[in-house]
């Protein structure tokens, strides 16, 4: 039957509305078909098992003994103890099974867990003792360093019992903390070349792929020493180039949980995702005595009172943290609220220390470019303007900033500082500004009641000795006011609301191996 | 000596006029002169109609718009208004900073190039070739991370990346008069190598140049404002419209209309200037829009 033109749009205006209809229909009942999807998906996802995957930005390696990744590492290996996740420093037995300490805390006896590799091979005491070789040697190992000084030897009693002998007798939280931090890596491939590429630990998730900048895949480990665990047969960790592509990729659904993100994104997530707040870091405002201005003390201390920590903690950190003067952690033992009463931001005592400081009125900053700390450092720029002060800010690339901080030339920064645990002495490890050994801040010449506190606080063995020597590496931190505490930066993840039993331990590492998702 | 301007015979100031109307004729073109002659007097004025110092961290917040504050406060209690009509200067001193590094070292070159020829124009080439093989917003970021953030090196690097073209362009329109009978005129009349190119070809070269000018200062603004997006533009608190941006970005969900204004300041910045070299290359082409000379935004920005 022959259409006229009038017909015929007729029919195209039909087919248009029709069209239009179906297409609105779509739209409207998109979600109510997304929403049964999930529903199921959340049954299904209740039975404990399975698969998670995680978007971080972050790069990796396996090295435990040269890296401070935190999202992935505890997976691949078990270290000697665990500390619980609520905070306090009981130790739990791991790799460890049992340890003693000799009666004069010369030495500790530890005996190892009846434990496999990913390999196949046991543990065994001979594993430590090549781990606690290569952990006293600085260049192959930044990390454990410094917190290996105590130890003298370590000896092999029998397959798995090894003996660790200290230099001097030595605090048992010091030991324990070491403890804590030693992974168990196989010996034979322990060297750094080969560690670099693949992770030789015994922990409850082994490699199963790696690509790197795209994905890494971890599987469980069946073999895995606490039995029933972990929960999940996989998790898959997927790379971001920067964080507004990882929430993107989490409000898509492409991935189940975000780790590691600014606290910017938590007001937006919350009610749609679980947000779980790690044990962090803290953030430190760091001024270089090497080169002037800073090589002026007076003028360290006059700074130092114009750090208004409860605006950078409501307006950078939005109200997530706590704010510090030293470098220790509210949960440390030498942490000491009253150096945030006595050091409060103060203008009027920070123009009286800076007109004693001499003529000098302007200092760059340095920062990587788009970071949070260009925020604090602006709320304290605009403070120091007040009272004469120019800091000028000079963002930079990340590269080209942490180059220039590892080569001692920026005149200061805000940067980070790890959780010291139960032991104050270890504020000293690391490799940056605050060591006892040539840092970057003083060179050669760390202040040499800096050095004493360090090692006083290592060494302390009673509880009288211990308070003095916390008091005492807190006052020459203030002192020396080179490295003034701002606030604690929690680690801040989002999670599908599936998962449970995720996470930080007190390094601020993720564990994975009570997740359940 | 000076030329005489030779393609048309018509007196210079009548053929100026003549330019001036085919300029207005382009309604477009008015309204984007207009609009970026009221951003020029915004800038140049800013101290006198900002209502608030743009660093002053007086404020609470994030607040929305208000009385107090019009467009509200930015995550350091700074007056969002002030920091645009502060941000405007930042953008148009870089637009007008890289179109004249763009066109300084890039004329003269295109220039020479095309005038002498030969070993000259193979050098002068092989440059641009060089800079070309670089992608421009590429060579903007190294430039900075090398030399440091600074408004003068972000002109500088913007500039830079702006030279092949503007060589390119100078080369191509110098070789196309080169051989005409008034530059042949002048050389013969014992006019200096020099003084031809400056008197006698440079002026007749102008008109694509002017509209390249224009073209270069709307993308820097662009570029500008992508370098302070992340974070290598101006310094912190100096403020500039790429970094209120990025800032903007951490709190679309507290406070949405952060973002708004700069995005909006950029876009309209950028249209005018569009505009405004439009109705040039209206002008310039005597009004066919077929036959403007052909400028280019690739490759150097």
């Amino acid at each position: 039957m022959p259409v006229s033109p009038y017909q015929s749009r007729l029919i195209a205006r039909r087919t248009l509305l029709r069209a239009g209809f179906l297409a609105a229909g779509a739209i409207a009942g998109a979600p109510l078909l997304s929403a049964c999807g999930s529903e199921s998906g959340e049954s299904t996802g209740g039975d404990a098992t399975g698969k998670i995957t995680l978007g971080t930005t972050k790069i990796m390696q396996f090295d435990p003994y040269l890296t401070n990744t935190d999202i992935h590492i505890h997976s691949f290996y078990t270290y000697l103890l665990d500390y619980p996740p609520d905070g306090t420093y009981e130790p739990l037995p791991a790799g460890a099974e049992t340890w003693e300490f000799a009666p004069d805390h010369t030495s500790v006896t530890i005996t190892l867990r009846a434990a496999t590799f990913h390999s196949g091979e046991p543990v065994t005491s001979g594993d430590v003792v090549t781990g606690v070789q290569r952990a006293q040697n600085p260049d192959a190992a930044f990390t454990l360093a410094q917190p290996t000084e105590f130890i003298a030897a370590a000896t092999a009693v029998d397959e798995r019992t090894v003996r660790l002998d200290f230099k001097q007798p030595t605090p048992e939280a010091l030991v324990l903390d070491w403890m804590f931090a030693f992974p168990l890596v196989l010996a034979a491939s322990n060297p750094p070349e080969q560690l670099e590429h693949e992770p030789a630990g015994s922990g409850p998730f082994r490699l199963a792929d790696f690509r790197r900048d795209q994905r890494l895949v971890l599987e469980k480990n069946p073999d895995f020493w606490d039995s029933g665990k972990p929960y999940l047969d996989e998790v898959e960790y997927r790379f971001f180039t920067d964080e507004d592509a990882l929430i993107a990729g989490l409000e898509s659904g492409s991935v189940d949980g975000a780790a590691y993100i600014g606290f910017r994104h938590a007001d937006r997530l919350r009610d749609r995702f679980t947000l779980v707040e790690g044990n962090g870091r803290m953030s430190l405002f760091f001024m270089n005595a090497l080169i002037p201005p800073f090589d002026n003390k007076l003028l360290r201390q006059a700074i130092a009172r114009a750090i208004d920590r409860d605006r950078i903690l409501e307006q950078v950190n939005f109200g997530i943290g706590d704010p510090v003067y030293t470098a220790f952690m509210p949960s440390s033992p030498a942490f000491d609220p009253s150096y945030l009463d006595s050091g409060a931001f103060d203008l009027d005592a920070a123009a009286a220390l800076l007109e004693q400081s001499g003529d000098v009125r302007n200092a760059v900053a340095g920062v990587t470019s788009g970071s949070p700390s260009v925020q604090s450092l602006e709320i304290i720029q605009a403070d120091l303007k007040k009272i004469g002060f120019d800091l000028e800010i000079a963002p930079q690339e990340e590269a080209a900033y942490l180059e220039a901080l590892f080569a001692s030339e920026l005149q200061c920064t805000v940067a980070f500082q790890p959780n010291n645990l139960q032991s104050p002495s270890l504020v000293a490890r690391g490799r940056q500004m605050l060591t006892t050994e040539a840092n970057t801040t003083f060179g050669p010449n760390v202040p040499p009641a800096y050095v004493a506190a360090v090692a006083a606080a290592g060494s302390a063995m009673t509880s009288e000795d211990q308070e003095a020597a916390y008091a005492a590496l807190n006052s020459t931190l203030a002192d020396e006011a080179w490295a003034i505490g701002i606030s604690t930066v929690p680690s801040l993840f989002a999670l599908d609301k599936r998962i449970t039993g995720l996470v930080t331990d007190r390094r601020d590492f993720v564990n994975l191996t009570d997740t359940k998702g | 000596m000076s030329a005489p301007n030779p393609p048309s015979s018509a007196p210079p100031r009548r053929r100026r006029l003549a330019a001036l109307r085919r300029f207005a004729r382009s309604r477009s073109a008015v309204v984007g002169a207009v609009g970026l002659l009221l951003l020029v007097a915004v800038a140049l004025l800013a101290p006198v109609i900002a209502p608030f110092d743009p660093a002053a961290q007086d404020g609470e917040p994030l607040l929305g718009p208000s009385g107090a504050h019009l467009l509200g406060t930015d995550q350091l209690g700074r007056d969002i208004l002030s920091r645009l009509i502060y941000g405007a200067r930042a953008s148009l001193v870089a637009a007008a900073g890289a179109a004249a590094v763009g066109a300084g070292i890039g004329v003269p070159l295109g220039l020479l190039a095309g005038y002498l020829g030969r070993w000259v124009d193979a050098v002068a080439m092989r440059l641009v070739d060089l800079l070309l093989a670089v992608p421009g917003i590429l060579l903007a970021l190294v430039m900075i991370v090398v030399l440091g953030p600074g408004r003068f090196n972000l002109i500088l690097a913007i500039g830079i990346g702006a030279v092949p073209e503007f060589a390119r362009l100078t080369r191509v329109a110098t070789l196309g008069i080169r051989d005409r009978d008034f530059v042949l005129a002048a050389r013969g009349m014992g006019a200096s190598t020099p003084d031809t190119m400056l008197r006698t070809v440079l002026p007749n070269v102008l008109g694509p140049i002017v509209i390249q000018v224009v073209v270069t200062a709307s993308m820097a603004v662009v570029v500008e404002a992508g370098l302070a997006f992340l974070g290598l533009g101006t310094p912190p608190p100096a403020p500039s419209w790429g970094g209120m941006l990025q800032d903007a970005r951490s709190y679309l969900y507290q406070s949405p209309s952060y973002g708004l204004f700069p995005g909006l300041c950029l876009v309209l910045t950028v249209f005018c200037l569009d505009r405004i070299g439009r109705g040039l290359q209206l002008a310039v082409s005597g009004g066919s829009p077929h036959l403007g000379t052909r400028v280019t935004s690739g490759g150097a920005v």
